[in-house]
């Protein structure tokens, strides 16, 4: 009786409801408006001839820290140097997301189209059960298909620096544990932040100069 | 004695009556008359066997004291719900009253002496000596301290044998007298004087006879000696200086009946070794009513105890005792065992309590004598284990209810 009471209680799971966001304003889209030297938005490097839409891919990724470092990239970065900071591959998820060709436009406007596109992912599920413990939360736009990024065999595909069009980030957290929607930003002080868009979506978070 | 009577646990007996009429052959109707009866003696004696026999050791109590305490002790063994492991038997005191043959024997030896006189005045010597009987006459007597009548009997034979004309007989008879320290009886003034020179000189030859030291022993302790109809000259082991002849000497001791030995004292020493039988429960009801009857102040004594055991055939024999005091009473227990004090006891009792003092006294008693087991330690007892267990449990049933937190799934999404 006791052990079937138990049985019944496991089997019971408390299903939480976390929300991946952008921001109100998108304001948390600037590592997808990061420029290259060239003063050229990422995005614009794939632009069909006729126009249209980027054919990207948005990559989630949960990246295990081994502890609980600081949210600022800073922090994090010197926490990945001594630490072991890697991305789980069991629970990489690829979504095609067209972003929208913004070349030429002001940034706040290109903000507001690339968040309209990524508007269209509202409701998609990223994970049916959150690792339980503490990782970022990383989505990575990138002009390979889903397909050449999927993990296979307990690994992940790096993704090509190339392709790379625009990346963001989340403070580290429990998911188990937190309350509210889960923050994805990135840190930068200007739009010339295609580097940082490269350090973003590496695979162990390292710095590079 | 017993004031209750334990009923029979044996069945009664079936008679199958097989054997009658053996030689004609029995009619159908016989037949199934014996087949019934065989059946239904079967089912009787089956039932019987069947009833549950009460297999609990017997306990005989024993209840003195203060008149107003007595019936509620006495309750004691009318009311089982104690949870005593013991099958209580109430009992009385022995009332026995000394045997009347010891007054009896007196009276049988002068109504001998008496018949030997007439036969002497009649000049019926022969006849004289019949009426005085033969040598256990003698001894009994003397085992029974009646000197003075040994004395007249010794007497009386010399006087027979004088007249008989058996002077040299007539002197042994006469020098018996003086071996046994005995006084010359008054008797002798009626008898001739060639009587008296005879039993003069005789007394006076046995009397200056040399002395043997008598080693009395017994094989059992302490045993109270008798020498000649003296009583309790010592108590045994010891020594006695006898003159040389005959002697009667008598043991007594609690429990055990007497034992007589007549002896041949001779030379310096004589080993007089005794070995006793236990006493018959009739001698020892005796035995105590002489010894511890008249007074209360030792009857839970152990020689008190064992003669009960022995007189009541109480192999367990417990006696309560209860004393009234100023605010209550002073319960004291004692316990034998085959006669042996095993355990006694001493509470103080208020009077509305005194049926649980009793009861907690007889118990205690009983523990102590190893007529039950003492209830175990807690920790020894299943019981307690099994609520330690089930209190843990519950405890930790109720810490892991308090500590769980259900198991969280959390899903991420956009």
């Amino acid at each position: 009786m006791g052990v079937l009471v138990l049985a019944l209680l496991t089997g019971c799971n408390e299903v939480r409801q976390v929300r991946l966001t952008f921001g109100e304003e998108g304001e948390g889209l600037d590592g997808f408006l990061c420029r290259e030297d060239d003063g050229a938005y990422l995005l614009s490097r794939a632009v069909p001839s006729g126009g249209g839409p980027v054919p990207s891919s948005l990559v989630i990724d949960f990246v295990r820290l081994g502890g609980l470092p600081g949210c600022r990239s800073g922090q994090l970065i010197q926490w990945c140097a001594d630490h072991d900071c890697s991305v789980l591959p069991e629970h990489r998820v690829c979504l095609p997301a067209p972003l929208p060709d913004i070349t030429g436009l002001p940034r706040p406007e290109a903000r507001q189209q690339v968040r309209e596109a990524l508007r269209s992912l509202a409701g998609a599920t990223v994970a049916s059960e959150a690792p339980d413990e503490f990782i970022i939360v990383r989505a990575t736009a990138t002009l390979q298909t889903c397909d050449e990024l999927q993990a296979s065999g307990g690994a992940v595909p790096t993704m090509t620096e190339e392709e790379l069009v625009g990346c963001a980030y989340s403070c580290p957290a429990l998911l188990d544990a937190i309350e509210g929607d889960v923050y994805l930003g990135f840190d930068t002080l200007t739009e010339q932040c295609a580097q940082g868009v490269r350090v973003c979506a590496s695979g162990n978070l390292r710095w590079r100069p | 004695m017993l004031s209750e009577n334990r009923p029979p646990v044996y069945p009664p007996a079936v008679s199958l009556d097989l054997a009658s009429s053996p030689r004609r052959a029995a009619s159908p109707a016989t037949l199934r008359r014996r087949h019934l009866r065989l059946l239904l003696g079967l089912l009787t004696a089956t039932s019987a066997e069947a009833e549950p026999t009460n297999n609990l050791p017997a306990l005989t109590l024993l209840i003195m004291g203060a008149p107003e305490a007595r019936p509620t002790l006495q309750a004691l063994s009318q009311e089982q719900r104690s949870g005593l492991p013991v099958a209580l038997r109430l009992a009385e005191f022995p009332t026995a009253r000394v045997d009347s043959e010891d007054e009896r024997e007196p009276l049988e030896l002068e109504r001998r002496l008496q018949e030997a006189r007439r036969h002497y005045i009649d000049a019926e010597f022969s006849t004289c000596l019949q009426a005085l009987g033969h040598e256990g006459v003698l001894l009994q007597t003397l085992s029974q301290g009646h000197r003075q009548l040994v004395a007249r009997l010794l007497l009386w034979r010399v006087a027979c044998q004088v007249g008989m004309g058996r002077a040299e007989v007539a002197h042994q008879v006469a020098a018996e007298l003086g071996v046994l320290g005995l006084e010359i009886p008054a008797d002798i003034g009626v008898l001739p004087p060639e009587v008296g020179r005879v039993m003069v000189k005789g007394a006076e030859a046995g009397a200056a006879r040399a002395r043997t030291m008598l080693r009395v022993s017994s094989d059992f302790a302490p045993a109270r000696v008798s020498l000649d109809g003296r009583f309790d000259v010592c108590i045994a082991p010891c020594s006695l200086q006898a003159l040389e002849g005959q002697h009667v000497v008598r043991i007594d001791a609690e429990g055990r009946q007497p034992a007589v030995q007549l002896i041949a004292a001779r030379g310096s020493a004589l080993e007089v070794a005794f070995t006793t039988l236990p006493a018959t429960p009739e001698l020892a009801a005796r035995q105590w009513t002489s010894h511890y009857g008249g007074s209360s102040a030792s009857l839970d004594s152990a020689g008190s105890l064992r003669l009960l055991s022995s007189a009541l055939r109480a192999p367990r024999l417990a006696l309560l005792t209860a004393e009234a005091e100023q605010d209550g009473y002073r319960l004291r227990g004692s316990l034998a065992i085959e006669g042996r004090v095993v355990a006694r006891t001493e509470r103080r009792a208020r009077p509305e309590a005194l049926r649980g003092t009793a009861d907690g006294a007889l118990r205690d008693l009983l523990i102590q004598g190893r007529v039950m087991e003492p209830a175990p330690a807690l920790y020894e007892r299943r019981d307690f284990w099994i609520a330690v267990g089930v209190a843990a449990a519950v405890a930790g049933a109720t810490t892991a209810a308090l500590l769980w937190k259900q198991p969280v799934r959390t899903e991420v999404g956009f």
